[in-house]
């Protein structure tokens, strides 16, 4: 019966009902079934709960970061400096895309709120050069995955409060493959560039370089703040992210002078709404949770899986095969919130580690984030950039391609997510 | 009459759009003070991570009855494009219905944990239990206040804003 629920819960979300309401709606079904057992209080009860956490206070705040560095001017002055460092090359724009990205990621947490910020300017300005629509889109979206990958990243937090592990250290994990991710999207670029002849950009000399960096020195202070704050114990995942948004905070005001005082009522309220959409998954995931459990579904699944093999690779990768499929109908988050309660122990069971696990599932559920048909980055660049999306989704392909063999290599190598997080102290 | 509740309904959502943006910024000086209490001077709040969950629990659900009303809930739009606009409509509003059934029942219980919450001391903190629990309470409160005017527009003829997928990831 209770798996007749949870067919219930997926026609509600396929037919298009709120997809925390569906959760919440599967729960009440599961309470009435099991009739005077359980408290209908226990709904609100494991609402509250699911957002009750102090390691969720950083979403909130790195939205805010985000908001505060788009809007404050440090990404202009970031796409600056990339220009400078790497204008001269071939294909320039794409280089310029990737890096500005790389640096950004390492603040704000948001692909969405990265491909806005680089597209506006740059798909533009790509597509003056020569570039073509699809590539110019393209190239945003690939740079814009880096967001979510790169720590602070808000779909780790979210699974490290699902699984219970420590935030840090998924932080951690993301940081090799998001480095391979941005190395072969500029490899990608640079072949591109050469194939189609795009021009080279004008070299910027020593000084230029030098003034260039001075301008944006504040920005690109930011993420060794924080990461190393994190990563040197001077200050806790959730006080790194207040202090992005007291220093985002200080330079948008005061020295690059990008948002005035009476702009910031706005700016909060918008990262709060932003916000109460994400947690509120997460509260109506509690009592969805205590569904998944009750008709030990996660057991089913798992003896299915075990059923074909115990060996932890093949495992992974049924596993990410599925995610994969599921990334073509259902948005990263809610998906990760759906189906992780019952993936999570299948994990636990076969010995793999944690936090390789939480790596590889966020990185293939942010893959959904520009594949096709609904990669949510391929919509955005191409609002935006006011570009067809048909030619955004070829050109994406090899950006794709390499981030599935990036996916492929954390599966098959645990170090690449491992190593990083254990030498944490 | 929909236009009267819509102004009202609007008023409402300014004083809380307020209230969202004072909590974000109380949030950010609740937990950069820990950093000034362990590096700089000792503060005298004793426990400011329950202050900042509780902050952290009101932001979520009176924002997301915020979300609710300008159609910014999160929903998964993959057969309805290819519906018929009447078929839509239908939907639309049977899903408003049964959110509103849910947002009774989710805030009846709430409310119950409201009453026993107020007699429970939050640890280390001047709150009680209630407080989260009047959050949801009174998300469930809003978001039946939203929901039906978001029929009774659909009923005048005119379309309400959407739920459409959000920067999700």
């Amino acid at each position: 019966m209770l798996v007749l629920l949870f067919v219930a819960f997926l026609l509600a979300l396929i037919v298009g009902f709120d997809v925390g309401f569906s959760m919440v709606f599967s729960a009440f079904l599961g309470v009435r079934y099991r009739g005077d057992a359980i408290d209908p209080a226990m709904m609100p009860l494991s609402m509250i709960a699911g957002v009750d956490t102090y390691a969720l206070v950083q979403v909130p705040l790195f939205i805010l970061a985000g908001e505060l560095m788009n809007r404050g001017g440090l990404t202009l002055r970031l796409i600056d400096w990339a220009q400078a460092m790497v204008g001269r090359l071939r294909g320039s724009l794409g280089h310029v895309s990737i890096l500005t990205n790389l640096i950004m990621a390492g603040v704000s947490g948001s692909a969405v709120a990265d491909a806005v910020a680089t597209g506006k300017p740059l798909i533009p300005a790509m597509r003056k050069a020569g570039y073509g629509e699809g590539f110019a889109g393209a190239v945003i979206a690939a740079g814009a995955l880096l967001g979510p990958i790169i720590p602070p990243s808000i779909p780790m937090v979210v699974y490290a409060q699902l699984a219970s592990q420590s935030v840090v250290k998924l932080f951690m994990a993301g940081v090799v493959p998001g480095l391979l991710l941005a190395a072969g999207f500029m490899v990608i670029c640079s072949i591109v560039a050469r194939v189609r002849g795009f021009p080279p950009g004008l070299p910027v000399p020593w000084k230029g370089k030098a003034q260039a960096t001075g301008r944006a020195g504040w920005a690109l202070m930011m993420p060794v703040i924080i990461l190393g704050g994190i990563r040197f114990g001077l200050v806790t995942d959730t006080e790194a992210a207040a202090v992005a948004v007291v220093y985002s905070l200080g330079v948008s005001l005061f020295v690059y002078r990008g948002i005035r005082l009476r702009e910031l009522p706005k700016l909060l309220n918008e990262a709060g709404r932003s916000t109460a959409v994400i947690l509120f998954l997460l509260a109506a995931a509690g009592p969805f949770s205590w569904l998944v459990a009750e008709s030990q579904i996660s057991q089913t699944v798992v003896d299915i899986i075990q059923s074909w093999s115990t060996n932890p690779v093949v495992v992974m990768l049924i596993i990410n095969g599925f995610l994969l499929l599921i990334g073509c109908i259902i948005e990263p988050l809610p998906a990760m919130i759906i189906f992780l309660p019952v993936l999570i122990p299948l994990g636990t069971q076969l010995g793999i580690d944690p936090i390789q696990f939480g790596a590889v599932v966020v990185l293939n559920l942010m893959i959904g984030l520009m594949h096709p048909p609904i990669g949510l980055l391929l919509f955005v660049v191409s609002s935006i950039g006011r570009i067809r999306i048909i030619p955004v989704m070829w050109q994406i392909l090899p950006f794709l391609g390499w981030a599935l063999v990036v996916l492929l290599l954390t599966i098959v190598f645990p170090p690449i997510t491992t190593w990083l997080p254990g030498h944490l102290h | 009459m929909i236009d009267l509740l819509q102004g009202a309904l609007d008023g409402v959502e300014r004083v809380l759009a307020w209230i969202i943006a004072a909590l974000m910024l109380c949030l950010v000086v609740v937990v950069a003070s820990q950093l000034v209490d362990r590096h700089v001077i000792t503060l005298p709040m004793a426990a400011p991570d329950q202050y900042a969950r509780v902050m952290l629990v009101w932001i979520t659900f009176i924002g997301f009855a915020l979300a609710v009303k300008n159609g910014l809930n999160i929903r998964v739009d993959l057969i309805d494009q290819r519906l018929p606009v009447v078929v839509r409509r239908a939907l639309d509003t049977l899903f408003d219905l049964a959110m509103i059934v849910l947002s009774v029942i989710v805030g009846w219980n709430g409310w119950r944990l409201v009453v026993i919450g107020a007699d429970q001391e939050r640890l280390g903190t001047v709150l009680t239990e209630a407080w989260p629990s009047v959050a949801l309470f009174g998300s469930c409160v809003l978001m039946v206040l939203f929901l039906v005017l978001r029929i009774a527009v659909r009923l005048a003829g005119r379309e309400p804003p959407r739920a459409s997928a959000l920067d999700a990831e």
